[in-house]
């Protein structure tokens, strides 16, 4: 069972951006067989792209089966399945007559824009330049995307100095960081607007922004985008037996409070922007803390135990299969074992929880400490 | 599987009341996997009768047990201490197993805690439906594998009946309408055509209606 | 009009990570469970079914309090749901044998809340009765 020659002690790296490469290439310096699966998202039509992708998930914490689709079909057996995927950041949706000379830009591609002209001296244009930040349209602005757009704010005001107004509608400064930021741009002459409606007109080169609190002409709309799980996350939820979080990332939000790179299920992580989006010194302790967990997880002679774990007796089972759909950690599997066949809870996939216990309709299942792990075949 | 669920405690307390002693023994096959009479089952409404009773200022002795399955006779032999040495049987399994105790046992004060409910299959954790009503035909190659006798609230052969709106049943909203889903499924399947066949009147002697039915392999009674 | 305390036997079940873990803070601290509460303790909330709460009026309490992690702090995410479900699931049986409802109770907390949790001990007793002619 957790006999060390038969765990696998390779990682699988699920994703093709940037978080892949990089906790990809992190796993290999730190002396891990990375197998890199790209995993592309399907078209909108349901037709695939190229690329490999993960058909099925079978197995079990180090000992995972991995049917692989795509360029070739293969089955690959990993101890561990990191999920990179990254997310997708989707142009806020705005009602633009085309023709329009006016620029809509992201605080990023504003950012971009503003050291590139600056580069070639054209300080003087931005000076004269009234930009419109929008916030909160349609939606509410998540935390990180408004932190990001006050950001950039503040870098441009402070190099090129141009006029900026912030049409927020919800923008909760209820963090520090946040809030010095807000305070920032203030000091420097950035206008913050509330709004409960806003028109917006758009001219042959301008923009006339109208509010509750009048109307403001603008040269240039910064709009921040939106966040988006990667288009994959469900279909790979559903088939590693993963929750998603309500914003559709690629882990529940317990989980990101109370484990940071676990999910529910033991050996499967997420690292990256597909289960969090913060700034680049967050991502990078995400990375270090992904690394320390396989470390945990992959580098010792035998995989982890938790302190108990659930133990089905073979002779009460009655197969009725609660505890293989109660079981929120996709811990337990019908197996055979000398022509009995019963649920079995994999020790090393277990939390603890109990709660297979707690719904066993004939009480065959008891919490046992790890000390108890009793060596049985392997089928 | 058969489909049951625990009678009120109210009504149980009823039963059982003024028994000294009462042997609560449940069913670990169909009642266990449908949550109403399996050995936890009987754990907890043994200890909700045993607050009863003290709550109440009764002695009372209750006593569980379970057994594999209680319709077979070998299963029920091991209970025979318990019966004598108990004044009440309390089953906790569906009703043929509290009939199967009756017979075994004549001498024994058998009482049901379960109410039997119907054949069917569970939805999802915790959730059961009932898909067969044992008429004795199945007529299910007919229908795309739904069945009309079972799934229509008015067991329509020859439906629809028309009164259904957005695919949910006129007698009852919260019911697919059985018709749209033999009409899906024969889609899916390719076999619509099976719709112009006009299924003449049921004949009911096979079912409920024709009595208590028996079945029998003559080449398998010794 | 007052009521006194109410010390006749209680069990508190509760999950490790919440109402365990606020104990050990409260023992730090030097403060104790009143001595007629029993503490029994599980790994998760979801493994907290109703025949637990049975057995602990069995045992002889009188009340039961029911605690375990909040909705977004379970690690097993679904324990602290579970749990509400099977106290309710308990509740229902208790209230089919005549016991009366307030002698069951259930909350989520964090382990920073054991302040709280002595609380909740404290007003886990039968609504104050109203007496004719109280003011």
């Amino acid at each position: 069972m957790s006999d060390a020659a038969l765990i696998d002690r390779s990682v699988m790296v699920v994703g093709e951006g940037a978080d892949a490469r990089g906790a990809a290439s992190a796993l290999s310096d730190a002396g891990y067989a990375v197998v890199a699966v790209p995993h592309p998202a399907k078209n909108g039509d349901g037709s695939a792209r190229p690329g490999q992708r993960i058909a099925s998930v079978q197995g079990h914490v180090g000992r995972f089966r991995v049917q692989l689709e795509g360029a070739s079909e293969a089955t690959v057996g990993v101890g561990a399945i990191v999920l990179a995927l990254g997310n997708r950041r989707l142009p806020t949706d705005l009602p633009r007559p085309q023709g329009t000379l006016l620029p809509v830009l992201t605080p990023a591609s504003w950012v971009a824009r503003v050291h590139d002209d600056l580069a070639v001296e054209y300080r003087v244009v931005w000076a004269r330049r009234r930009v419109i930040v929008l916030l909160d349209y349609p939606e509410s602005t998540p935390k990180e995307t408004a932190a990001e757009a006050l950001r950039a704010i503040s870098d441009v005001v402070e190099l090129a100095h141009p006029e900026v107004c912030v049409y927020y509608r919800d923008l909760q400064v209820d963090t520090h960081s946040l809030e010095r930021l807000a305070r920032r741009t203030r000091e420097l002459g950035v206008v913050y607007c509330r709004y409960d409606k806003l028109e917006l007109s758009f001219e042959d080169d301008h923009l006339v922004v109208s509010s509750e609190e009048g109307q403001r002409v603008g040269d240039v709309l910064v709009v921040a985008e939106r966040i988006a799980a990667p288009a994959a996350a469900p279909e790979l939820a559903e088939e590693l037996g993963i929750l998603l979080g309500d914003d559709g990332l690629l882990q529940d939000v317990n989980m990101r409070y109370v484990s940071g790179s676990q999910t529910v299920r033991r050996g499967v992580y997420v690292v990256g922007r597909c289960h969090l989006d913060a700034d680049a010194e967050t991502q990078a302790a995400d990375l270090q803390r992904l690394l320390g967990e396989i470390v945990e997880l992959l580098g010792r002679e035998s995989l982890p135990l938790p302190d108990e774990y659930a133990d089905v007796s073979s002779e009460e089972c009655v197969r009725c299969l609660t505890c293989i759909r109660t079981c929120p950690h996709q811990a337990v599997e019908l197996r055979s074992t000398d022509d009995v066949t019963a649920a079995y809870v994999v020790p090393e996939a277990c939390w603890g929880c109990g709660m297979c216990v707690a719904n066993c309709p004939v009480r065959a299942i008891s919490l046992v400490g790890a000390e108890h792990l009793v060596k049985q075949e392997v089928v | 599987m058969i489909v049951a669920e625990r009678k009120p405690i109210p009504e149980i307390l009823d039963m059982v009341r003024h028994a000294a002693s009462v042997a609560v023994v449940g069913c670990d096959t169909c009642v266990a996997i449908c949550m109403a009479g399996g050995t936890k089952e009987v754990a907890v409404l043994s200890a909700a009768l045993r607050l009863a009773a003290k709550r109440e200022g009764r002695e009372q002795l209750i006593t569980e047990a379970c057994v594999e399955r209680q319709c077979e006779e070998e299963f029920n032999e091991p209970l025979v201490d318990l019966l004598a040495t108990h004044e009440l049987v309390l089953s906790m399994a569906c009703g043929v197993g509290v009939q199967t105790l009756a017979e075994q046992y004549p001498s024994a004060i058998v009482y049901p805690a379960l109410n039997t409910r119907f054949m069917g299959r569970p939805e999802e954790l915790g959730t059961w439906s009932e898909r067969c009503l044992g008429c004795g035909n199945c007529v299910l190659h007919k229908f795309g594998g739904v069945c009309p006798i079972t799934r229509c609230s008015k067991n329509l052969l020859n439906g629809p009946c028309g009164g259904s709106e957005d695919g949910k049943c006129e007698v009852d909203p919260d019911l697919p309408c059985a018709w749209q889903l033999i009409y899906d499924r024969l889609a899916a399947i390719g076999q619509l055509e099976r719709l112009w066949e006009v299924e003449p009147p049921k004949d009911w002697t096979t079912s409920r209606d024709g009595g208590p039915r028996k079945v029998v392999r003559e080449d398998i009674v010794p | 009009m007052t009521q006194g305390p109410d010390t006749s036997p209680m069990v508190l079940i509760g999950c490790q990570r919440s109402a365990g873990a606020a104990l050990e803070r409260l023992a730090v601290e030097g403060r104790a469970l009143p001595e007629h509460v029993e503490w029994r303790s599980v790994s998760c909330g979801g493994s907290i079914d109703e025949l637990m709460i049975l057995e602990a009026f069995e045992s002889g309490a009188e009340r039961v309090l029911v605690v375990s992690c909040a909705a977004g702090a379970c690690r097993s995410v679904v324990g602290g749901e579970r749990a509400k479900a099977r106290t309710e699931a308990a509740r229902s049986v208790l209230q089919e044998i005549g016991f009366e409802e307030w002698r069951l109770r259930y909350e989520t907390m964090a382990p920073n809340m054991g302040v709280d949790l002595l609380r909740w001990i404290d007003e886990l007793k039968a609504p104050a009765e109203q007496s004719v002619g109280d003011a």
